[in-house]
């Protein structure tokens, strides 16, 4: 009876802090290689600031290529675990529909969508719609997102079951 | 099966998750790093390497050649309809009173422009009553003054290739196949050319936004001497003018490629370029990208600041940023600064007008003289030649040699696309000496009585080198020229040359004409002849700021004699420099001549000059004419 209040009461810390405190982290370190190595126009969250970016340096290395996709993955596949519950399933399908998602949103940078979706846009079109353009136009499809948004996801199932369960 | 259930809370939280996660995969611009792929633009890579040192000329001309195409967009459609109505999509709403203007679907009339100038308008439309597919209008404009705020010459040939909605109404689309030839624009001091052709699509179905778009493949822009190429480019402005002031949402990709950069580049729009009324974009991002995959992104800060970033090496770092402004941006391609005339550089910039204009007309006059007797394309009528020929060396009639291979229709004669290819070797032919490269495209000839000839070319020099009379000058470029020999005037040669742009050298200094005519009248009928000149044209060189116009208001008289220390005994022409302040270079005799200077541009003459032609001449500068 104490033992599994214990292991409930630590199950819950887990998923009240742990789970989420990783993602968040990770989230942090993605945001980190945008900022620090990157070119902050070519990001539309750092657009606006981007005429006052210093120097970029290569502090992430060749890490920082696909380090972005595997981290966004991993933080989203875990609170979306987070969200839909504590089973195994929840686990497998959070996992699973961020996989789907992230690949997806990667395949549209595929040049067929250059193609599709070059038409200029006009204002009734809207910021988001031209955000979007955006990105699919100026993005560039790299099956190394692919695998890695692949890794963060199942990063999430494994550290979710791990923690959840075997503890 | 199993089945899920979930709270509200839950529910909206993963809708929530799902949300902010695909958003910010897309503002993050996707994961992987590295540059962005070049916009397309055909199948071959651009030739320009970017790096921190052309970065800014890169910018620039890439920004003055979008804003050009747009003034262009306004102008191409607008212009045929201008005697009816104001400029830019309202011009359209004239279609109807146009066409009543005409008795007949197949029609053409000539009409005066509202200031000073013709157009001449051939249509060919299906229904004088309503504007249709297919319907084709021609005008020729020569000169035309609509007080537009630019005067405008040549031929906006426009087919109606879409129509949707009423163009007499607020509420209209309508799409023109558009072809331009030597289509020349002065706006005040600046002078765009262009020729090519596009689609030009005035859209207004969603009034008040107006939507102005320019597709095509090949289009050649002339913006103050600098000359590009554009390609496979599709640019669009959207203006929604419901609101006050206005908003503008600007697009635009393809290729532009550049002599005096070196190469072609590729540029898109990555942002929209999003600006409100008349001021600058205030947002917007252009990605150029050149060979190597390196790159210049503009990134708009604000409608006064952009900056550039410029990654020299293509590995998708910036290696160097550069802070300027839109309107050093957009002054650039004038040498980046506004030029003036005051009496420190007067005589410098007399210098330069006088040997430009003059070394024009020289290498210009050189290639219609040589169809006349014993001139290199005479040397090759004599041999009853047809069909491709060549190389074939011909002595030249004094001395030296030249190379001619080509192609003539006729033994005998010439027509129209008949072509030849020469290279002149110390080619001298009484006191009249040629060197290098000429290529000539023959537009029409007409033999008269005697030596008497008509002859209208398409001429490319390539540093051609003229000694003539004492002076020497070389030409490299591009140019149409008429040449009447005693054809319609006994003992009187004419000949008018025009180039969209042109380089001469003399005396170790180039000088850039853009927009250059020259015309000249020779009479041969004393000796020494005297020739009679007008120019008008822009200029650039290295030994001016910025850029100048030129106009003959009183022709040049003078005579072919000592050219060296001699010059015009008569004619005055108007400098205008961007600042509004003239120079009248005034002939005063064979000898001598005046500056009149006029610093604020209120036609009073506030300082005069008085120098020599020795003075201002390269004439005498034998050896440094080359480059």
């Amino acid at each position: 009876m104490f033992t599994s209040t214990k292991k409930g009461i630590r199950q819950q810390a887990i998923r009240k802090i742990a789970l989420p405190g990783s993602a968040v982290l990770a989230l942090l370190i993605g945001v980190a290689v945008y900022v620090i190595d990157r070119d902050w126009a070519s990001a539309l969250f750092l657009l606006p600031v981007a005429a006052f970016q210093p120097d970029t340096s290569a502090l992430f290395g060749p890490l920082g290529q696909v380090l972005p996709s595997f981290l966004h993955a991993y933080a989203f596949s875990l609170l979306l675990i987070l969200a839909l519950g504590h089973s195994r399933n929840a686990r497998r399908n959070g996992a699973l529909t961020w996989f789907a998602i992230a690949s997806c949103l990667e395949f549209l940078q595929a040049t067929y969508f250059h193609d599709l979706l070059s038409a200029p846009a006009t204002p009734a079109a809207a910021a988001v719609a031209t955000s979007v353009q955006s990105y699919v136009l100026n993005g560039q499809f790299d099956p190394g997102d692919v695998v890695a948004s692949g890794l963060g996801c199942a990063a999430a199932f494994a550290i979710s079951s791990v923690l959840e369960v075997t503890r | 099966m199993k089945s899920f259930k979930f709270s509200i809370s839950s529910l909206l939280s993963i809708a929530v998750l799902l949300v902010v996660g695909i958003g910010s995969t897309i503002s993050s611009g996707g994961g992987s790093g590295g540059p962005a792929p070049p916009p397309p633009s055909g199948d071959t890579d651009p030739t320009l390497a970017i790096n921190a040192a052309n970065g800014e000329d890169v910018s620039s001309a890439v920004v003055t050649t979008i804003i050009a195409s747009f003034d262009l967009g306004e102008i191409s459609g607008n212009g045929p309809f201008a005697q009816a109505a104001g400029p830019g999509l309202a011009g359209m709403k004239a279609l109807g009173p146009l066409y009543s203007k005409f008795g007949s679907p197949l029609e053409a009339v000539q009409e005066n422009c509202a200031i000073d100038g013709t157009v001449d308008l051939t249509i060919n439309i299906a229904d004088l009553n309503a504007p249709t597919v297919g319907d084709r209008i021609v005008a020729v404009f020569a000169n035309c003054d609509d007080n537009l705020g630019y005067v405008i010459s040549g031929t906006v040939d426009l087919t109606i290739a879409a129509l949707q909605g009423d163009v007499n109404t607020d509420v209209f689309l309508i799409a023109f196949d558009t072809i331009l030839t030597d289509v020349e624009i002065i706006e005040g001091v600046d002078v765009y050319t262009a020729d090519g052709g596009f689609t030009l699509t005035l859209d207004a179905l969603e009034f008040p936004v107006l939507t102005t778009s320019m597709v095509g493949e090949d289009l050649q822009l002339g913006s103050n001497g600098e000359v590009v190429s554009l390609s496979d480019f599709d640019h669009s402005l959207t203006v929604d003018t419901g609101v006050v002031p206005d908003t503008k949402l600007a697009e635009a990709s393809g290729r532009l490629d550049s002599n005096s950069l070196g190469g072609s580049v590729d540029y898109v729009t990555t942002t929209p370029l999003q600006g409100t009324g008349d001021q600058d974009p205030h947002s917007g991002v252009i990605l150029i990208t050149g060979a190597g995959n390196s790159s210049v992104r503009i990134v708009v800060v604000d409608s006064q600041h952009v900056t550039l970033e410029i990654d020299s090496n293509g590995d998708g770092v910036v290696d160097d940023y550069i802070d300027t402004t839109w309107a050093a941006l957009e002054q650039q391609a004038g040498g980046g600064q506004v030029s003036s005339i005051n009496s420190s550089n007067a005589r410098t910039i007399a210098r330069e007008v006088f040997n430009g204009i003059t070394g024009f007309g020289s290498v210009a006059v050189t290639a219609g003289g040589q169809f006349g007797v014993n001139g290199a394309f005479d040397l090759v009528r004599q041999q009853s030649l047809s069909g491709n020929f060549g190389p074939l060396t011909f002595d030249c009639a004094t001395s030296g040699t030249v190379d001619i291979s080509g192609s003539i229709a006729t033994a005998g004669t010439y027509t129209s696309n008949d072509h030849f290819e020469a290279f002149f070797t110390n080619c001298v032919r009484g006191n009249d000496e040629l060197d290098r490269a000429m290529t000539v495209d023959v537009d029409s000839f007409d033999a008269g009585p005697g030596d008497a000839y008509l002859v209208s070319a398409t001429v490319t020099e390539n540093d051609l080198l003229r000694f003539f009379g004492g002076s020497c000058f070389s030409g490299t470029g591009t140019f149409e020229t008429s040449y009447d020999f005693l054809y319609t005037t006994a003992n009187s040669i004419q000949m008018t040359s025009s180039a969209n742009a042109i380089n001469i050298w003399a005396g170790g200094r180039s000088q850039d004409l853009a927009a250059a005519i020259v015309t000249a009248q020779i009479d041969v009928g004393q000796q020494p002849a005297i020739i009679t000149r007008q120019s008008s044209g822009v200029i650039t060189s290295d030994d001016l700021v910025g850029i100048f116009t030129y106009e003959s208001t009183v022709p040049d008289i003078f005579v072919v004699d000592d050219l060296a220390t001699t010059g015009p005994y008569n004619g005055r022409l108007l400098v205008t420099a961007a600042d509004g302040s003239t120079m009248t270079l005034v002939g005063q005799d064979q000898l001598n001549a005046r500056l009149e200077l006029d610093f604020d541009g209120d036609t009073a003459v506030d300082e005069q000059i008085v120098t020599t032609w020795a003075d201002l001449g390269y004439g005498n500068s034998f050896g440094l004419c080359d480059q």
